[in-house]
């Protein structure tokens, strides 16, 4: 049944294309949200990604599952996409210190849930991925093998260390979880 | 064991992190819909190129060269003219005659006329009136290099003919009418570029370099055969005042009032219709 919206969408029919897109896009686009947080990020990842694989669709040759393919190229995007966010942030940020010198006052201290994305926020991007594919999206080991091109022993080493840096960030609240 | 609950307590706060809302499927289609038709489509033709007309900064250099030449092209006029009625010199009533058909001077007398033609004239017309004044009824002796480079530009070529003017009159004055023609159709572009400036409310430092060499070349004509037409004199003089006007503009500061000034007196003198009836054609 895909094989043959793929075949038609490769011809250059837009309904196959449609087809494909209602498909997958939930997932794309949930992916692109886990990434960025944010709604407008999140709809110009998956836009890219699905306009990139519809026009790049005489290279899918099926060796793999077009979802598989497809996710490559999405995550491939979002990954990029949040570089160039994060290096526009970098750039942002000495501006937006100077104007919060005099303003800022003692704030609460973060719960667990906001200690914990900026805990993800600040792992090497590497780690981050495996950690939210696996743990936020639930993709196993050999799919994120198939997405990142690495072999699945290597997600499962990096989701291990993505963990122990979190544990260690969170050191403060291990109170909370062994009681 | 605290390894165990934190790994289940991480689990169920990554699938809380950055949980999305609804997809926005229609939104994002849209925009993937139009891309995809856009690159659907064939690459159209690549657009005319359309440049912008705009002054280059360096356009005074441009017109110091064509005032160069201008006054390169003038110069030689007036060394081929003079060189031409130095040797139209030596039959001078030949020429006055021509208009009356009357008999060519004798060449006994060829070197006096040299000296005044105005005499030959008459003798040669076989009028008796007194010396220097020309005979009635014939045509008034051709002076020294003198040409009327305005009458030549627009009065008709049959009108010129029987006005009395010789062939090698005509080549001779050739020169000095494009020099002329030249020198009013860059003066015409000054007074356009002033207007032009005027309009915009800006301030071109350039332009009272530019008309100070065009002032040059003006001067130059004015003392040429060109300035014997009274029509063209009478041009030529105003002209003088004006680029005059514009060669001693002060600076940037304060340009524009003077340059408006400036403009007005044109607009009154009426110098572009002038200009234009003289150039025609340019």
């Amino acid at each position: 049944m895909e094989d043959a919206l793929i075949a038609r969408a490769r011809a250059g029919d837009p309904a196959a294309e449609r087809a494909l897109y209602d498909a997958h896009v939930d997932r794309v686009y949930r992916l692109a949200f886990r990434f960025s947080g944010n709604d407008e990020q999140a709809r110009d990842f998956t836009q890219d990604a699905f306009i990139r694989a519809f026009s790049r669709l005489s290279d899918f040759r099926g060796e793999s599952q077009f979802s598989t393919w497809l996710h490559s190229i999405a995550v491939s995007v979002i990954l990029n996409g949040m570089r160039k966010v994060k290096k526009l942030r970098e750039r942002e940020a000495p501006l937006d210190d100077a104007m919060m010198v005099g303003a800022r006052r003692r704030e609460a201290e973060p719960d667990l849930k906001t200690r914990l994305a900026a805990a993800i926020e600040a792992l090497p991007e590497g780690y981050r991925t495996v950690f939210l594919l696996h743990d936020a999206e639930g993709y196993t080991h050999e799919e994120i093998g198939q997405v990142l091109g690495v072999q699945p022993g290597t997600s499962k080493a990096q989701l291990s260390r993505a963990r122990a840096k979190l544990r260690e960030a969170l050191r403060a609240f291990a109170g909370e979880w062994a009681s | 064991m605290i390894d165990d609950r934190f790994d289940e307590t991480l689990d169920a706060l990554a699938r809380e992190h950055n949980r999305a809302p609804e997809t926005p499927r229609e939104d994002m289609w849209a925009a993937i819909a139009a891309a995809r038709a856009a690159e659907r489509q064939p690459p159209a033709a690549p657009a005319p190129v359309v440049i912008p007309m705009r002054r280059p900064p360096n356009v005074w250099w441009r017109w110091a060269g064509v005032g160069g030449a201008l006054a390169a092209t003038l110069l030689i006029g007036i060394v081929i003219g003079r060189s031409s009625s130095s040797d139209r010199t030596a039959a001078p009533a030949t020429v006055a005659a021509a208009g009356t058909g009357a008999t060519p001077a004798p060449s006994a007398t060829e070197s006096t006329t040299s000296q005044q033609p105005t005499t030959v004239a008459s003798a040669s017309s076989g009028n008796n009136g007194p010396p220097g004044q020309p005979p009635e009824g014939t045509q008034k002796p051709v002076e020294r290099g003198m040409h009327s480079t305005a009458t030549l530009a627009s009065a008709p070529r049959g009108a010129r003919a029987s006005g009395g003017e010789s062939r090698v009159e005509r080549e001779s004055a050739l020169p000095y009418r494009v020099a002329t023609m030249q020198h009013l159709a860059t003066t015409e572009m000054l007074l356009v570029s002033l207007r032009t400036d005027v309009r915009a409310g800006r301030s071109d430092t350039t332009i009272a370099r530019w008309a100070g060499d065009l002032l040059g070349t003006t001067r130059m004509l004015q003392d040429s055969p060109a300035g014997s037409d009274p029509q063209l004199k009478q041009l030529l003089d105003d002209l003088e005042l004006v680029l005059a006007q514009i060669a001693r503009l002060p600076g940037a500061r304060g340009q524009a009032a003077d340059l408006s000034l400036i403009d007005d007196a044109v607009q009154r003198r009426q110098l572009m219709t002038r200009l234009r009836a003289i150039t025609p054609g340019t």
